[in-house]
């Protein structure tokens, strides 16, 4: 018989914890999105019959229109927040002095522990219908209650969050790459943006990599930022997820719903690690 | 091919380059040497185009630079860490120049090969550059530098990164293809030896400023004063007081130290009581034996050893004089007899060998 080493009997009270914490409510989850739900109840009845009716009505157009606004909002804020944050963060690691730097990290450390609510209403003042944007788009004949515009509103306030972690991110995988490369592209004949754009860009991959996945991974999952700025015509899922537990009380809805927002947040880290991974290598054996 | 005219450039309140001037021929090796801080690499970032001069003017081949921009200049770097792009195969990093600047495609693989076997790295073409050792990627670095035929190539510091045995082998192998190719070449390096070994002229900057211009030998045998004497290779230095035109000869005069010394060197014209600051090569001091009888045009010193290194090739001598200071001699390491520690030696100096400068308001002691 196996006799557990002392460093694997130290993990043991995180493992119980663990699995007391989050693997038990999991489970449970995972066996309410089963269940049959009967409307008029809160939740499920416990000797309601199993059934897959929760995942199947997710296939219906209503509910695939929540996951693709989610996808599809979350995607192009995250690249948009990158494209902000890469130039930003080359910026703070190049050109400041240490002082400078300093103080740029720490603002946004600190606009990343700012509260949410705040700064989400803070982007509906000045973006909202009441905000000063309002009459310059009604001069263009655009309603503020235009849904194109609010998911644009929306995005404005993911941004809010993305931009730092991504800029956070991505200032750690600058400071490690050597200044000379731009300078020895630049020597060779290549302009600025084509020196970083073949030695900058290739070179952070892998930051950008974690900065993509922190900031869409948060972006999927944002609950606040949609609910305020979307005004019921822009929702995240999560923000189905909370209707469904908290207005209709359809917990096996919701829990199905929950699940599948896993499983899509686990199959798009894993997709685009491989897909830049697999990138790399081909790179580098080339 | 380069002229740097009267260039200057701050940063803040210090001055990196102060007024700086000097042209190198097309297919010339020069080098500027200085301590760090001199100058010398702010002056390669100018002509390289990293940096632009507050005044003054940068003309390559004719063609006046100074406000293009580097990838808009020809001209090839090698840094010191070599800088090669990692993500990059061999070949790519050779190929990188020959495609920005507009090479046609078809002959660049040629091209590289040629590079490449320039170099002498013929089959390491699929590797990346961690694959390779320092000497290596250092190869790889000046074949992606001289590829696209730069008019001017620089080269920071570009043995300091290698160890001591290797740093040798290179540095005749670079002068060699470098001859080879006929680049017109700036060679940036505060090690002298790198400086010396390297470039057929020397421009020695310090504190922004060109301080002597030469050949190695110039520079080493007749620097123009006490900080190229000082900076470059070692020696013995007094501090003498003329005492007019003396010994009857018009070709010689002599000093007297502070300690009271008689030196009889070949100076110029020794107005009486002038200060000078007087030094020797400790190589061109000589041990001979007790009591010879000095010639018109040498000095005798009588010292007591304090102690003996033998170095290898040579061997250093430190003694102690009668007044307190030190001289060193270095002699080749041969079969004769080193003097053993406490024992008086007899030091000859012959009066061509005295290095005589104007005393400058400052002094240290080396």
């Amino acid at each position: 018989m196996m006799k557990p080493s002392r460093s694997g009997m130290l993990a043991l009270p995180g493992a119980a914890l663990y699995a007391a914490l989050f693997l038990l409510p999991m489970v449970a989850l995972g066996i309410e999105s089963l269940r049959l739900f009967t409307p008029g109840r809160v939740g499920a009845a416990p000797d309601a019959p199993f059934t897959l009716l929760n995942y199947a009505e997710l296939l219906e157009p209503g509910f695939r229109r929540f996951f693709f606004t989610t996808l599809r909002v979350s995607f192009v804020t995250t690249v948009v927040g990158l494209a902000i944050a890469f130039p930003l963060a080359y910026r703070i690691v190049r050109s400041f002095s240490s002082r400078w730097r300093a103080i740029a990290i720490g603002g946004l450390v600190t606009f990343i522990f700012l509260s949410a609510v705040v700064k989400t209403y803070a982007v509906e003042l000045s973006l909202g219908s009441v905000g000063p944007v309002a009459p310059l788009l009604r001069a263009v004949g655009l309603s503020a209650n235009n849904s194109t515009y609010i998911e644009f509103v929306v995005g404005a306030g993911l941004l809010q969050f993305i931009i730092p972690i991504a800029a956070l991110t991505l200032i750690g995988s600058i400071q490690n790459l050597d200044p000379r490369l731009v300078e020895a592209a630049q020597s060779l004949g290549a302009p600025t943006w084509k020196s970083h754009l073949s030695t900058t860009l290739p070179l952070s991959v892998q930051g950008l990599l974690a900065a993509f996945l922190l900031s869409f991974t948060f972006a999927i999952s944002a609950f606040v930022v949609p609910m305020i700025l979307g005004k019921g015509r822009v929702q995240f899922l999560s923000n189905m997820i909370y209707n469904r537990f908290s207005e209709v009380a359809n917990y096996p809805s919701g829990a199905a719903i929950s699940l599948v927002t896993l499983v899509v947040c686990f199959a798009t880290i894993y997709l685009v690690t491989r897909l830049v991974t697999a990138r790399a290598q081909a790179r580098g054996e080339g | 091919m380069l002229e740097v005219r009267n260039v200057t450039k701050h940063f803040g309140a210090t001055v990196a380059a102060d007024a700086v001037s000097f042209t190198v021929a097309q297919g010339e090796i020069v080098s500027l040497l200085g301590p760090s801080g001199c100058g010398k690499t702010t002056t390669l970032r100018l002509i390289a185009g990293f940096e632009r001069p507050d005044s003054g003017e940068i003309r390559i081949g004719g063609r006046d630079v100074t406000g293009t921009r580097p990838y808009e200049r020809n001209v090839g770097l090698l840094f010191q860490h070599y800088a090669l792009f990692p993500h990059m195969t061999v070949r790519d990093n050779v190929a990188y120049g020959l495609r920005h600047r507009g090479w046609p495609k078809a002959e660049i693989p040629d091209r590289v090969s040629a590079m490449l076997g320039l170099v002498k790295l013929q089959g390491l073409d699929a590797r990346l550059p961690a694959k390779l050792s320092g000497g290596q990627q250092q190869r790889v670095a000046l074949a992606r530098a001289l590829a696209t035929e730069p008019a001017v190539v620089l080269l920071d510091e570009p043995l300091s990164a290698l160890d001591a045995k290797l740093r040798h082998e290179l540095r005749v192998e670079i002068k060699e293809i470098l001859r080879s190719v006929g680049s017109t070449t700036i060679i940036v390096t505060h090690d002298q030896e790198e400086a010396m070994g390297m470039a057929a002229r020397i421009i020695v900057m310090e504190k922004g400023r060109i301080r002597q211009v030469g050949s190695p030998d110039d520079i080493y045998w007749r620097p123009g004063n006490r900080f190229v004497a000082g900076f470059v290779g070692r020696s013995n230095w007094f501090v003498g007081r003329a005492a007019g035109a003396g010994g009857g000869s018009p070709t010689l005069s002599t000093l007297t130290t502070e300690d009271g010394f008689e030196l009889r060197v070949a100076a110029p014209n020794g107005r009486a009581g002038a200060i000078y600051d007087v030094g020797i090569r400790p190589e061109r001091l000589e041990i001979v034996s007790p009591g010879a009888a000095p010639a018109a045009d040498e000095t005798l010193i009588v010292g007591t050893v304090l102690d003996v290194s033998p170095l290898g090739a040579e061997r250093h001598i430190v003694l102690r004089l009668p007044a307190g200071g030190q001289l060193t001699v270095i002699q080749p390491n041969r079969a004769a007899a080193a003097p053993g520690t406490g024992e008086t030696v007899t030091v000859r100096a012959r009066a061509a060998d005295w290095m005589v400068l104007p005393r400058e308001g400052e002094s240290s002691g080396v």
